[in-house]
């Protein structure tokens, strides 16, 4: 397997390929933020799709273990000619035809599984309709009524409208499959981390990954990170990391300010630190239980 | 009038012939003192002054069978850092007692306090027998509160109700 690409675009670090993001997750425990909009679901933030973003910390960890490599996006996007806006033309196309059959076979299952409602209802409306008739002054015999039948081997082969093209899904291609990065020449720089602070995080980062820890971005939680066991998807996160230089004052006050982040959620506040040994140093804050 | 003060109680009195430099933490350590030893109703409570580090310690069983704790108090502008705090629990021994962790009680000015444990290392959470344990350990207590106060609340009626009686 070779190196995965990670996309460099302002600064910022994606991921474009499904495939990737599914095995820095999977084989290497980098889990990430989706950030792209989904193209069916666009009025919300909860769902999110490709790309996905990494953190600089996780950026720095995949570039020292060598998993993965960084490419200059500014450069490798141009405008496409018209072969190839005529090749995506034409792959639509295809696949907008294969949906319409795939579309109606789906139909027909659906119509299969309901099949006693859609009878009902063919039958109510097939007795309103010769009411109706007969309110008109047809006549119509009351045993024709009372027999209404309705044949539903017909019903699935009529009727099942043909799949409009607006309705039809449409694959966005999320990583560009015209743009070679192989001959790049110019390994992109990265420059992270830079600060006394940067660099604790990422040793913290790197630490409590090497412990086979899941980590993502503790903001929401008020940390640095939080630390999950397990698939973040799985488990429910048990630390909230926080780096501290080690000798960094607060007060007792804001010791209690952080316990009670954690015991509000039910974690444990993890305190990391560089000690003079040049060893992460953690210390756990948990609430005492006592009111 | 009463011209009783904390000052006068022998425990307090005890605190202060420590012989600490640091005057802050004296009454913090009086009144967490007395918090663990009245509300929370802890064993065998102890002093423990620690002149090389300028702070005094308390200890004692949460029940009789629990293991001893070191406490910490500390005023809530009291200024710490990581290294101060683990260099504090490296050179603190008690007699059995593990000084691997620590519950800070931080004492505000208006006297109420509040309990954080700190441990050394990444500390494992509970185990979920160990969270259901202390789940019905909850219950059961709020349960037997409850039914002391019904307890008491009947006792009074019936003693009401035999004064009434005694009268009439």
């Amino acid at each position: 397997m070779g190196e995965l690409s990670l996309h460099v675009s302002n600064g910022k670090i994606f991921v474009w390929n499904a495939e990737d993001a599914a095995t820095l997750r999977e084989e290497h425990r980098i889990v990430g933020k989706l950030i792209g909009c989904l193209p069916r679901a666009p009025r919300q933030n909860v769902y999110l799709g490709l790309p996905l973003e990494l953190l600089p910390e996780e950026t720095s960890l995949l570039l020292d273990k060598g998993v993965a490599k960084l490419v200059d996006d500014s450069k490798s996007l141009q405008k496409p000619y018209p072969e190839q806006v005529q090749e995506l033309e034409r792959f639509r196309q295809i696949r907008y035809e294969q949906q319409i059959e795939l579309c109606r076979e789906a139909r027909k299952k659906e119509l299969y599984r309901n099949f006693n409602r859609v009878k009902e209802g063919k039958i109510a409306k097939h007795r309103k309709q010769l009411e109706e008739h007969q309110k008109a002054g047809e006549t119509i015999d009351d045993s024709d009524l009372e027999n209404v039948d309705v044949d539903i081997e017909t019903i699935p082969s009529h009727g099942i409208p043909r799949l409009e093209k607006k309705h039809a899904m449409v694959q966005l291609f999320t990583e560009t499959p015209w743009v070679d990065h192989s001959d790049a020449s110019q390994p992109v720089p990265w420059t992270y981390p830079q600060t006394e602070l940067e660099q604790l995080r990422c040793r913290v980062f790197t630490d409590l990954w090497e412990k086979g820890h899941f980590l993502t971005s503790g903001s929401k939680f008020g940390g640095d990170f939080l630390v999950y066991p397990g698939d973040p998807a799985r488990f429910h996160s048990f630390y909230i990391a926080r780096c501290l230089p080690h000798r960094e004052q607060f007060t007792a006050l804001d010791v209690v300010a952080m316990g009670r982040l954690g015991a509000h959620v039910r974690k444990t506040m993890l305190l990391c630190s560089l000690g003079d040994n040049n060893q992460i140093h953690y210390t756990s804050l948990q609430w005492s239980g006592m009111s | 009038m009463c011209d009783l003060s904390y000052a006068d109680h022998p425990k307090y009195k005890e605190i202060l012939s420590c012989g600490m430099k640091d005057g802050n933490q004296l009454k913090v350590v009086f009144l967490v003192y007395i918090d663990l030893c009245e509300i929370h109703g802890w064993y065998d409570v102890q002093i423990h002054p620690c002149t090389e580090h300028n702070l005094m310690f308390l200890s004692g069983h949460p029940n009789r069978e629990d293991l001893r704790i070191l406490v910490l108090p500390l005023d809530s502008g009291h200024i710490l850092s990581i290294e101060h705090i683990n260099t504090v629990l490296q050179s603190v021994h008690i007699q059995d007692c593990s000084t691997n962790k620590v519950t800070m009680a931080v004492c505000d000015r208006d006297s109420s306090i509040v309990y954080y444990n700190l441990s050394q290392g990444i500390a494992p959470p509970d185990t979920p027998q160990k969270t259901e344990e202390k789940k019905q350990q909850r219950i059961t207590a709020s349960q037997r509160r409850n039914q002391e106060v019904t307890d008491n609340v009947n006792l009074f009626l019936e003693s009401k109700r035999q004064k009434i009686e005694e009268i009439t």
